[in-house]
């Protein structure tokens, strides 16, 4: 007898790939036809888009509900800024130099962190990131409670001001991309069902030969890497860094959480329309102060009582659509149809 | 050489034995019925196969290696897998997924050999018509099946169902024994704890009663069920 053909991709595959080659290139091209304020709004936006992936990746996908990304912001951040002032290293290498460092930290971490379960890990997660925060703020090494500058010279290297914007969007759009293609990849793979499964039974999924001690340690160090390429960035654009900027809790995850939960959590579309929705409203209320949280707040809740899917997954109900497919969908025959 | 080896094994919560000084032989290709009251200590009992649970004293062996306190997953790649007794589908994925999962990383194929197993047991397990179904909205039988369907994807020499039966129309319930003579007669290795005792007897060729955490009885299971300490501990049938 034969077998149903098993597909993993959407009904217009190559059409939406070449549409979303085709909106990587228009971006690649901004800095051609766009002014600089709309290319850091754009860099932010895509280190911002570069943190929910990667939170998805963690919470949305596996299941490992960290609030404490911040301390690899702030680790990459602060990475790169030190490495910057040696001299010498080139900018790529700096910053691939501040994810590895900011990986090499998640693993010690990942082995006292997953000790823990639910709720006592996420707390830990934000426990960690604050101890992250005291020590830098009393070593004087990195500058204490006032931080470190960039220096003048690294800055100068990229050019004017306008060149240097470009690089930023450049490197920001870069970053987004490749995490995009590795948790695009990842999901599709086999390892990708383990992550799954593991987030909706660790149990009996381990019992299924989901080594969950090895697929945990692998997302987290993965999300680490990216997350701390994305506090350099940040940071670099900045030109400045301090310990209350650099372990923000509310900027790098209480915003970060907003995105992936109104956009869609468990999908990958889902944080590109949250970070749509996100800056939108931080313009629109721009003017209200302390509001603007309150507003967020409210807005959070109402989407996770009325579409737990958040908005992406009120449009995949509704339309069917998928960009970035990842299920695996058996072809039945119509008799096989129950 | 036996399959599966309980040497005096004893599991507590604290002070409250569950399982006490178990000792119990399952040879290649046999099929163990498990019986026993309701608190008895049949679900700890496959937990401590599988690894959810690890023992307070006492060893376990599978093909003579001790596996007492080996990971649940590694005790998985070495074949022992199992179905739990209220199911635990990985609600997020289609069903179809659900079974992959334990046809690539349980039985450690790549994707496309893994694709036909999966294909096989969803054939076999009569899941086919559900293949793209979200595994959390499945009603009561097909979550029943999936929860042995994703176990039979690993390939396992050593098969545990908890209560498989339990719940199932009469209907329902003879596809099942249908189902499961063929998983037996094909070489698996299963041990069953089941309520429904005359599916159970339909299926298995010993039987093994549990009583308080120890074993109350262990032999053919005519005779078995005709001992009076049997009737009256699990029957209630006065002695």
């Amino acid at each position: 007898m034969t077998q149903p053909a098993v597909t993993q991709a959407g009904p217009h595959a190559r059409l939406t790939a070449l549409c979303i080659a085709a909106v990587i290139l228009a971006l690649a091209l901004m800095p051609y036809f766009a002014d600089r304020f709309v290319l850091r709004t754009a860099t932010e936006m895509a280190c911002f888009l570069t943190l929910a992936v990667m939170w998805n990746l963690l919470a949305g996908f596996a299941g490992v509900m960290s609030i404490g990304q911040q301390l690899y912001v702030g680790l990459g951040g602060y990475a790169f800024f030190l490495i910057a002032a040696m001299g010498g290293v080139p900018l790529m290498a700096a910053l691939g130099l501040s994810g590895l460092i900011a990986l090499l930290i998640a693993v010690p971490a990942a082995f006292l962190l997953f000790r823990l379960n639910g709720a006592y890990f996420a707390v830990a997660t934000w426990v960690l990131a604050e101890i992250a925060a005291l020590i830098a703020a009393q070593s004087d090494a990195v500058g204490a409670g006032a931080g470190l500058s960039l220096p003048l010279q690294v800055a100068r290297a990229l050019g004017n001001n306008d060149e240097r914007t470009a690089i930023f969007w450049w490197l920001a759009l870069g970053l987004a991309v490749s995490a995009y293609l590795v948790a695009y990849l990842w999901l599709r793979s086999g390892r990708g069902l383990a992550l799954m499964a593991m987030r909706d039974d660790a149990e009996a999924a381990g019992g299924l030969g989901v080594s969950t001690r090895q697929n945990r340690l692998m997302v987290y160090s993965v999300a680490a890497f990216f997350t701390g390429i994305a506090g350099a960035i940040i940071f670099l654009t900045k030109l400045r860094i301090s310990p209350s900027a650099a372990f923000s809790v509310n900027e790098w995850t209480a915003a970060v959480i907003f995105i992936v939960v109104i956009g869609g959590l468990g999908s990958l579309e889902g944080p590109i329309i949250g970070l749509a929705v996100f800056f939108a409203l931080r313009t629109l209320l721009a003017d209200f102060g302390p509001w603007y949280l309150i507003i967020l707040g409210a807005i959070a809740i109402a989407t996770m009582l009325t579409a737990p899917g958040g908005l992406w997954g009120v449009l995949h109900k509704r339309f069917g659509w998928d960009v970035f497919a990842l299920r695996r969908h058996v072809k039945l025959t119509i008799g096989e149809k129950s | 050489m036996a399959l599966l080896e309980f040497r005096n094994v004893s599991f507590a919560y604290g002070a409250l034995t569950v399982t006490n000084n178990v000792s119990l032989t399952v040879a290649p290709g046999e099929a163990l019925g498990v019986i026993g009251p309701n608190g008895a200590g049949k679900s700890t009992l496959l937990d401590l196969v599988t690894g959810f649970k690890i023992p307070k004293s006492g060893t376990i062996l599978f093909e003579g290696t001790d596996i007492t306190r080996v990971s649940p997953q590694r005790r998985c790649d070495m074949g022992i897998a199992r179905s739990h007794q209220i199911p635990r589908p990985f609600g997020g994925m289609t069903v179809f997924e659900n079974v992959l999962v334990g046809a690539t990383l349980g039985g450690q194929r790549a994707e496309g050999p893994a694709t036909r197993v999966a294909l096989d047991v969803l054939e076999q397990t009569g899941l086919m018509g559900r293949a793209n179904d979200i595994a959390g909205g499945l009603r009561l039988l097909d979550r029943k099946r999936l929860e042995l369907a994703r176990a039979l994807a690993t390939q396992p020499k050593l098969l545990l169902l908890d209560e498989v039966a339990g719940g199932l129309s009469d209907m329902e319930c003879q596809t099942f024994i249908a189902l499961l003579k063929q998983i037996r007669d094909g070489g698996t290795t299963i041990i069953w704890i089941e309520h429904i005792v005359h599916a159970l007897v339909a299926v298995i060729s010993r039987l093994f009663v549990l009583d308080q955490g120890a074993e109350l009885a262990e032999g053919v299971p005519s005779e078995v069920l005709e001992s009076a300490e049997v009737r009256q501990v699990y029957l209630g049938v006065p002695a």
